[in-house]
């Protein structure tokens, strides 16, 4: 035992090594699941009930604006996951964790959906209020970057036949990448770009409170629901990484499906 | 409002895109974890 980890308290160390183990966090990630998905369902429902039949419209874009309650969500969980996926790669180079590689795998499909979906509900605001499907703006290109860096992630670590061989390739393009999320992050700051500035700050909002509350409840349902969909990722991609594990013969869903 | 409807419906698919992906993984992992190919 590290001199550092012999030094903590029991407690702690308990806590945050139990669920580095595969049937602990299986086991977790189950028990959490049903409340997430729920949890999603409802906040998705209020959010976007909230936002698109209760609002009113804006006073400059009409009733566009709308696609806030779709697209701001997407564009924060699309840069969220990178940075998750960035951190657990680094983990994982690092400590050589089983299940730190298996979280970033599990994150790359609900990035990469996110970043598409930020685009493409991007392009149909665009249409109306900026009179353009795309620009060669800072905050669009970077967003494509990030698309990219998420389809080039998942083509390199579906590429390798050795899982641990395409964890290792997948963490360095993940760590790389993470260079463009302050460029996309800063960009309507650093750049005079078409992209407007954030409504939402630390500071306080610059918008009706009752977009506000549309806005953040559809994100939280959306969140919830990235979270359901990355957990539920990882479960499947433990069981086909420890497949020849006993505690995974014993789980009785794999007993179920072998017979 | 049309352009809202593109971009809600469009969510709406990528939402059971990723539903029926998940279920997908979960079948195939279940199946080789118990031993079928």
């Amino acid at each position: 035992v590290p001199q550092s980890l012999a030094l903590q308290a029991p407690s702690a160390r308990l806590r945050w090594g139990r669920y580095a183990s595969p049937p602990a966090f299986y086991a977790l990630a189950g028990r959490l699941l049903p409340w997430l998905w729920t949890a999603a369902a409802l906040l998705l429902a209020a959010g976007l009930g909230l936002g698109l039949f209760i609002a009113p419209a804006d006073h400059q874009q009409g009733e566009a604006y709308r696609i806030l309650f779709v697209h701001v969500p997407a564009a924060w969980i699309a840069m969220v996951a990178y940075a998750a996926m960035a951190f657990w790669a680094a983990l994982g180079l690092v400590l050589n964790t089983r299940l730190s590689f298996l979280m970033m795998r599990a994150l790359a499909p609900t990035g990469t959906a996110y970043a598409a979906l930020c685009l493409l509900s991007g392009a149909l605001w665009g249409r109306p209020t900026w009179g353009t499907w795309w620009v060669w703006d800072a905050r669009l290109t970077s967003m494509l970057l990030l698309l990219f860096l998420y389809l080039g992630f998942l083509a390199l670590t579906s590429a390798l036949d050795d899982p641990r061989r395409g964890d290792r390739a997948g963490a360095v393009l993940a760590l790389v990448g993470v260079v463009n999320l302050p460029v996309l992050y800063f960009s309507v700051q650093w750049w005079n770009t078409l992209h407007q500035g954030a409504s939402i700050s630390l500071r306080g909002a610059s918008i009706a409170p009752v977009m506000l509350w549309g806005l953040l409840l559809s994100s939280a349902g959306c969140w919830a629901w990235a979270a359901a969909a990355v957990l539920s990722r990882a479960r499947s991609l433990v069981l086909q990484r420890e497949r020849r594990a006993e505690w995974v013969r014993q789980l009785p869903e794999v007993a179920e499906a072998a017979r | 409002m049309s352009f809202v409807w593109a971009a809600v419906g469009a969510f709406a698919v990528l939402l059971v895109a990723e539903l029926l992906q998940l279920r997908r993984l979960r079948r195939q992992a279940l199946a080789a974890a118990g031993g079928k190919p």
